[in-house]
C-alpha cells in the first residue's frame, strides 16, 4: 500500500439536526486515507456515524444532515465542493454504493432490466453492445442463473439473494474505482450471505477496485477486509490491519465489542445434560403445519387464491424443566410457526404438542388460565411487542393482576422487584416504553414474562433487533434468570453462535424439516447434515475468518 | 394472523405526546393562526348571545343601512342588525356538526374497531357497507335524509351523523389492522385477553390522536356541508341565522352592497381554514397522519 | 398473471354490483320509507289535506304502493339497474328523458374537471417535491390548504363577481337549456370547472404530494441518486408513479366530493345539470328522480373507483401478484 491514497478524509464533520438551534455531530473530525485497491472494513454500533461516513464518500447526505467541515478527496479531487452536474458524472460512475435492504433499494414499479438499462445509458456504459446486451453481461457476471429472465422481471420477484447481486450488479455498470457497501447482506440469510460475500471479493481481486465495507457484523467484515476502522459515536477509535484489531484491540470499547460477540466454541455446555433424569417440561410430536388462507368462503369459491403450503413437516422436539433448546434456522425455516404454535398464536396443526405430559392445543385464549401463565413469550421486537400507550408499570404489573389477582399497590411492589433483576432503576415505572432504550425496552420484555413465573419461555429472535453489547447483556441476565427460576427456554434465532451460547441441545430447521437435533456439543462439532455444516462454516469467528482471508490472500 | 408470525415487521409507533413538539408545532406561524382562528371561533359561538347586541331575528331598524354605532354591520334587507347575525351565523352549523359528529365518531370507531380488529366476515360485511355509503356524494345524502328526517334543525344531527359514520370507520379500521399487527396486541391475546379487552386497552388509546384529528377535521368538513345545504336552501332556514343561508340572501344585492356576501363568506371561510390549519399543523408534529383530510 | 388480473377484475366488479345494490337499498329507504311514503310526500303540503284517506288510497294501490316494502325494493332495484328509473308519481313524466340532458351536461363538466384536475395536480406535485419543505413547496402547499378551505358556494360567488362582474369575460349566468348543444355545454363549464378545481385540486394535490415525499424518501430514490440519476428523472420515473397510489386509493373519496360540489357550483352558475335537476326534484319531492340521480352519482362514484383500480393494478406489479387476496 505504497501508492498514492486513493481517498483521502480530512477533519470531516457531519451533523444532523436534532431541533431548532441544536445539532449532533454523526461524523466528528474524522480524517484517514484509503490506498488505491484497499479493502476497508468500518464497524460500530447502531448509531455510531458509519452509515453518515459511508454516504460521504459520495458527497450525499440526507435531509436534515449536512457536511459541517473538512474534505474528501477522492483521486485528489474535493468531491464535497463538485456542483449538481459534476455530481452526476462522479457518482455510479467514479464510485458506487451498494445499499443495505436491496428490496426497498430497487424501484418497485420498474424491472430488473430497466433499473439495468437506464443506468448504462446515464453512464454510458455500453460500450460495443447494446444496452441490454450489457445488461444481460453484467447480471451474468453476478452468477445469476437466468439473466434474461431475471431482466424481465420486478425486483419483488426475486429472493433476497438475488437481489443483492442485482443492486451488486447495478453498482458495477460504470465499472468504478471506488465500491461502498453499507451493510449489504443485513437482510441476507447468513448462507446466502457467504455465497454474496464470496462474489463481492472474487471481483475486487479481479479489477482491483478500492471497496468500502460498512458493517455492524465484525465476522463480514473481517471476511472482507485488510484493514478496519472501529467507530464510536462519530469517532474512529481504531484504524489497524483487520488481524491486528481483532487480536490485539487497543481501546477498552473495541475490546468489549469484540469480547461480545457470541463465538461458536466446540467445547460449549460438555456438562452433563439433565435429558434423562427428569420428565421433558415440553415435547412436541410429529408437529405438522400447513397455512391456509383467509378471506370469506364464498369469495374464495368464486376466486380461487393460491394453494396454501406447508411450514412445519413432522417435526418433533422435548425440553426438561430449566434448560434450554436452541432452535436454529434462516428465514422461511418455520421457526416463528413452531414457537407461535406453542404459544397458541396460531392454530390447526396436525401432531401433538405436549406439556408436562398434558396436550396443548388451540388458542391460547382456549387454553385454561394457569397454562397461559406457565408458559410466556417474548418477541423479537420490543418496539413492538410493548404498548406505546401504556407506562412500564402498567405493562409488568398487567400479568400479575391476571394471573395473581394482585392489587395495584401490591403488584407495585412487585413490579420494582422484577425491574431490579433485570438492572433496570424503579424510576422507569413511569416511562413510556419510547423513552426506554431497545436494551432497556427488550428487558421490560422479559420482565413481563417472569412477571408470570412461567415454567417455559418462548424466546423468538430476542435479540436480533440489538447491538452486539447490549445483545451480550441480555443474554446474560437470561441465563442467571433460568438459573434463579430453573425456568425451560425454547430459544429461537437465526444466529447460530448465540443460539449455541444459550443452549443446551440445538435443533436446525430448514423448510419445515429438522435438519439436526443433538446437545449442542454434538452440533458444533460432529453434525450429521450437510445443512448443518454449511451453517457452521458460515459463522465461523471473526479471527478464523480474517486469519482465513490472510491465507487465502497470501496464496 | 398467519403473515404476522412470518412476517415479523419492525416499526416505531410515533410518538403522540411530548411538548418539545407542541412547541414546534406552535412555532409555525401557519399553526398558529390556525389555533387562534378556531379559538376565536370557538368563543365567539359561545358567546354569541353576549355579544350580539340585537336579537338575531328582530327587526330592529331600517332595511339595508351602511354601518353605523348603532349597527356596527348595518342592517339586512328586512332590517335586522347583521353584525348580530354575523355573530350568531356558525352557532347552529357548528353545533349540529358538534353534536352529530361526535355520534358518528363514537359509532365510526366502535365499528372500524371491530372490524379492524376481528377481521374475517364482520369486517367483510362492514367494509361493504362503508364502502357503499361513501359512494353516495355526501350533499345527496344529506339532501335525501334531510327529506326523510325533515329540515328541523334537531333532524339535521342524525343526519349529519349517518354521512359522517363511514369515514371514521375507514379510518379507524385501517389504524386499527396496523395496530394489530403489533406484537403488543399477541402479548395481550396470549395473556388470555378477552378480545373486548384488547381493543378497549391495548388498541384504543393508541387511536385518540388519529381521533382528536378526525374530530376537528369531520367537524369543518360538516360545517361546511350544512351551510352549504342552507345555501342551496335545503338546511337551515329562516330566520335561524346561518352563514350559507346569509350567503345565499346577499347574492341578491351583491352589486350593490358586497359586504353583505363577503362577511358571511369571511366568516365561513375563517373557520375552515382555522381548522384545516390547525390540524395540519398539529398532526405533522404529532406524526398522525390524516389519511383523508374534508 | 393474466388470470389473477381477471380474477381480480372479476371480483371488483362483483363488489362494484353489490354496492351499487346497497346503494339503492339506502336511497330507497331514505326516500320512500322512512316517514310517511312517497306519495304523501310527493303531494305539497297545502293540498294534502284536500286528500281523503280512501283517496289516498286508491292512489297507493294504483301505484302499487300498498305492497310490501321487499316488493317495492325489488321494482326500485329493478328499474335502477336496468337505467328504467320509471315515471314521475304525479305528472307521470318518464325519467329517463327527463335527466338524460342534464346528466350528460355534468357528466362533461366533471369530466373536464377531472382531466384539468389531474394534470394541474401532477405538475404541481412534481414541482412541489423537487424540494421538499422549500420555498416553493411551501407556497403551493399553503396555497391549496387554503384553496381547500374555501367554501365551494362562496368561491364560485367569488368567480360569478370577477369572471362575470369585474372582468365581464363570461355572463354571470349561463342561459344554455339543458338540450344546448354540447360545445356550447362544453363551452358554458369553462368557468364552473375552474371553481371545482380550487377545491378538488388542492385535495388530490395534497394526497399527491405526501404520496412523493414518501417515495422520494424511499430507499430506491437515494439508490438512484446515488447511482447519478438525475432529478427529473428520479420524480417523474421512480417517484410519481408510487406517488399516484394513495391518491387514487381515495378515488371515491374524491369524486363523491366532486359530485357534492359540483351540485353547489351548478347552482350558483345556473349550469343545466343533474344537480339543479336534483335541487328541484327535492323541492318537488320527485322521488323517482331523486332515486335515478342519487343511484347515478354513486355509479359514477363506483366506476371511478374501478378505472383506479385498474391504474394502481397498471402501476403497481406487487398488487398484480397478490391480486388474489383483493
Amino acid at each position: 500500500m505504497t501508492q498514492i491514497p486513493h481517498i483521502d478524509v480530512r477533519n470531516l464533520r457531519l451533523v444532523y439536526k436534532t431541533g431548532p438551534g441544536t445539532e449532533l455531530a454523526a461524523v466528528d473530525d474524522i480524517s484517514f486515507s484509503i490506498g488505491k485497491g484497499e479493502t476497508l472494513g468500518i464497524v460500530g454500533e447502531s448509531g455510531c456515524g458509519k452509515s453518515s461516513l459511508a454516504r460521504a464518500f459520495l458527497a450525499y447526505t440526507r435531509p436534515g444532515a449536512r457536511i459541517a467541515g473538512g474534505s474528501v478527496l477522492v483521486s485528489g479531487t474535493d468531491i464535497l465542493s463538485l456542483d449538481a452536474a459534476q455530481l452526476l458524472q462522479f457518482r455510479g460512475r467514479k464510485a458506487a454504493m451498494v445499499p443495505q435492504n436491496p428490496l426497498s433499494s430497487l424501484t418497485p414499479h420498474r424491472t430488473i432490466g430497466q433499473h439495468m438499462v437506464e443506468l448504462i445509458r446515464q453512464h454510458n456504459a455500453a460500450g460495443s453492445l447494446t444496452p441490454r446486451d450489457k445488461a444481460l453481461e453484467l447480471l451474468a457476471a453476478m452468477e445469476l442463473p437466468d439473466p434474461a429472465a431475471i431482466f424481465k422481471r420486478y425486483p419483488h420477484q426475486l429472493s433476497g439473494g438475488q437481489r443483492q447481486r442485482v443492486v451488486i450488479a447495478a453498482a458495477l455498470v460504470a465499472e468504478p474505482e471506488l465500491i461502498i457497501l453499507d451493510e449489504p447482506t443485513t437482510a441476507l440469510d447468513k448462507t446466502v450471505e457467504t455465497q454474496v460475500l464470496d462474489l463481492v471479493s472474487r471481483l475486487q481481486k479481479r479489477t482491483g477496485t478500492t471497496l468500502i465495507y460498512v458493517s455492524h457484523d465484525l465476522n463480514v467484515v473481517a471476511r472482507m477486509c485488510e484493514r478496519v476502522l472501529v467507530m464510536q459515536k462519530g469517532k474512529v477509535l481504531e484504524d489497524g490491519p483487520t488481524l491486528e484489531v481483532f487480536t490485539q484491540p487497543k481501546t477498552e470499547y473495541a475490546r468489549s465489542l469484540i469480547a461480545a460477540i457470541p463465538k461458536l466454541r466446540s467445547d460449549a455446555k460438555s456438562a452433563p445434560l439433565k435429558v434423562a433424569v427428569d420428565a421433558p417440561v415440553l415435547s412436541v410430536r410429529d408437529l405438522d403445519f400447513t397455512y391456509g388462507g383467509g378471506g370469506s368462503k364464498l369469495l374464495r369459491r368464486l376466486f380461487p387464491g393460491p394453494a396454501p403450503s406447508r411450514t412445519l413437516d413432522d417435526i418433533s422436539l422435548s425440553i426438561t424443566p430449566g434448560s434450554t433448546l436452541g432452535v436454529v434456522g434462516e428465514s422461511g425455516s418455520g421457526k416463528s410457526t413452531l414457537a407461535g404454535l406453542v404459544a397458541g398464536l396460531v392454530d390447526g396443526n396436525g401432531g401433538k404438542i405436549l406439556f408436562e405430559g398434558k396436550q396443548l392445543t388451540g388458542l391460547a385464549t382456549s387454553r385454561d388460565r394457569d397454562l397461559r401463565r406457565r408458559v410466556q413469550m417474548i418477541f423479537q421486537d420490543p418496539a413492538s411487542s410493548l404498548n406505546p400507550q401504556h407506562t412500564v408499570e402498567q405493562i409488568i404489573a398487567r400479568p400479575l393482576q391476571i394471573f395473581f389477582g394482585m392489587s395495584r399497590a401490591a403488584s407495585r411492589d412487585r413490579v420494582v422487584e422484577l425491574l431490579q433483576e433485570l438492572d433496570l432503576d424503579a424510576s422507569l415505572l413511569a416511562r413510556s416504553p419510547r423513552q426506554l432504550s431497545g436494551g432497556q425496552q427488550q428487558r421490560v420484555a422479559i420482565a413481563r414474562a417472569f412477571a408470570c413465573k412461567p415454567d417455559l419461555v418462548l424466546c423468538d429472535e430476542i435479540t436480533s433487533a440489538l447491538d452486539v453489547t447490549v445483545q451480550a447483556q441480555v443474554l446474560k441476565q437470561m441465563k442467571r434468570l433460568q438459573q434463579e427460576h430453573n425456568t425451560a427456554y425454547l430459544f429461537i434465532s437465526h444466529d447460530l453462535p448465540v443460539v449455541a451460547e444459550m443452549s443446551d441441545q440445538i435443533l436446525v430447521l430448514e423448510k419445515g424439516q429438522v435438519r439436526d437435533y443433538a446437545d449442542t456439543g454434538t452440533i458444533l462439532t460432529n453434525p450429521k447434515s450437510p445443512y448443518t455444516r454449511k451453517l457452521l462454516d458460515a459463522f465461523s469467528t471473526a479471527s478464523a475468518q480474517a486469519a482465513q482471508r490472510t491465507v487465502k490472500h497470501v496464496s | 394472523m398467519a403473515n404476522i408470525l412470518i412476517d415479523t415487521r419492525r416499526r416505531r409507533l410515533s410518538d403522540l405526546f411530548g411538548s418539545p413538539r407542541l412547541r414546534r408545532a406552535l412555532s409555525e406561524p401557519a399553526t398558529l393562526i390556525g389555533i387562534i382562528l378556531v379559538v376565536a371561533h370557538l368563543l365567539m359561538a359561545l358567546l354569541a348571545p353576549i355579544i350580539a347586541p340585537y336579537d338575531t331575528s328582530a327587526l330592529v331598524g331600517a332595511p339595508l343601512q351602511r354601518p353605523s354605532w348603532e349597527f356596527l354591520m348595518g342592517t339586512d334587507q328586512i332590517g335586522r342588525d347583521y353584525f348580530s347575525r354575523v355573530v350568531a351565523g356558525g352557532r347552529i352549523a357548528l353545533m349540529v356538526s358538534f353534536l352529530g359528529v361526535a355520534i358518528s365518531l363514537f359509532v365510526g370507531t366502535i365499528l372500524g374497531v371491530v372490524a379492524g380488529y376481528i377481521g374475517g366476515r364482520t369486517d367483510e360485511i362492514v367494509m361493504r357497507i362503508v364502502d357503499s355509503m361513501m359512494s353516495i356524494p355526501d350533499l345527496i345524502l344529506i339532501a335525501i335524509l334531510t327529506l326523510a328526517l325533515g329540515k328541523d334543525v334537531s333532524a339535521l344531527i342524525p343526519v349529519v351523523a349517518v354521512v359522517y359514520t363511514w369515514g371514521v370507520v375507514r379510518v379507524v379500521r385501517a389504524k386499527t389492522i396496523s395496530l394489530s399487527t403489533l406484537d403488543f396486541v399477541r402479548a395481550a391475546e396470549l395473556r388470555g385477553e378477552t378480545r373486548l379487552a384488547v381493543m378497549l386497552r391495548e388498541i384504543f388509546p393508541n387511536l385518540i390522536g388519529l381521533l382528536g384529528v378526525e374530530l376537528a377535521v369531520r367537524i369543518s368538513s360538516a360545517v361546511l356541508r350544512i351551510s352549504g345545504l342552507s345555501f342551496l336552501g335545503l338546511g337551515i332556514s329562516q330566520p335561524t341565522p346561518d352563514w350559507g343561508l346569509m350567503v345565499q340572501e346577499a347574492m341578491g344585492v351583491v352589486f350593490t352592497d358586497p359586504w353583505f356576501l363577503l362577511l358571511p363568506a369571511i366568516m365561513l371561510s375563517s373557520l375552515i381554514i382555522g381548522v384545516n390549519f390547525m390540524v395540519d399543523g398539529l398532526s405533522r408534529a404529532f406524526g398522525i397522519a390524516t389519511a383523508e383530510l374534508g | 398473471m393474466l388470470a389473477s388480473i381477471a380474477r381480480m377484475i372479476g371480483r371488483r366488479l362483483f363488489m362494484a354490483f353489490f354496492i351499487l345494490s346497497f346503494t339503492a337499498l339506502i336511497v330507497f329507504l331514505g326516500t320512500e320509507v322512512l316517514p310517511g311514503d312517497a306519495l304523501t310526500a310527493s303531494i305539497p303540503a297545502e293540498e294534502l289535506q284536500f286528500y281523503s284517506p280512501e283517496q289516498l288510497a286508491q292512489m297507493r294501490s294504483e301505484l302499487g304502493m300498498d305492497r310490501s316494502i321487499p316488493v317495492r325494493f325489488l321494482e326500485v332495484w329493478h328499474q335502477l339497474m336496468t337505467f328504467d328509473f320509471g315515471t314521475t308519481i304525479m305528472k307521470k313524466e318518464s325519467v329517463a328523458t327527463r335527466i338524460f340532458h342534464p346528466i350528460v351536461n355534468s357528466a362533461i363538466m366533471a369530466g373536464l374537471a377531472l382531466v384539468v384536475m389531474l394534470a394541474l395536480v401532477i405538475a404541481l406535485g412534481v414541482l412541489a417535491s423537487l424540494k421538499p419543505g422549500g420555498r416553493l413547496d411551501n407556497a403551493i402547499s399553503t396555497t391549496t390548504l387554503f384553496t381547500y378551505s374555501m367554501p365551494d358556494f362562496v368561491v364560485s360567488n367569488v368567480f360569478v363577481i370577477v369572471f362575470a362582474v369585474w372582468l365581464g369575460l363570461v355572463p354571470a349566468v349561463i342561459f344554455a337549456p339543458t338540450n344546448a348543444p354540447k360545445l356550447t355545454i362544453l363551452a358554458a363549464a369553462i368557468v364552473p370547472v375552474i371553481a371545482l378545481c380550487v377545491h378538488g385540486a388542492a385535495y388530490q394535490f395534497r394526497l399527491l404530494r405526501a404520496g412523493m415525499v414518501e417515495a422520494l424518501n424511499s430507499d430506491y430514490v437515494e439508490r438512484a441518486r446515488l447511482a447519478g440519476i438525475p432529478q427529473w428523472r428520479i420524480s417523474v420515473i421512480h417517484a410519481l408513479p408510487s406517488a399516484l397510489i394513495p391518491m387514487l386509493n381515495a378515488t371515491a373519496y374524491f369524486v363523491a366530493g366532486l359530485l357534492a360540489t359540483s351540485v353547489v357550483v351548478e347552482a350558483v352558475f345556473k349550469f343545466p345539470g343533474a344537480g339543479g335537476e336534483l335541487l328541484r326534484a327535492l323541492s318537488q319531492r320527485e322521488i323517482p328522480t331523486i332515486q335515478a340521480i342519487a343511484f347515478l352519482a354513486a355509479l359514477a362514484v363506483v366506476f371511478a373507483n374501478l378505472i383506479a383500480d385498474l391504474a394502481i393494478l397498471a402501476l403497481d406489479p406487487r398488487v398484480r401478484t397478490r391480486s388474489s387476496n383483493g
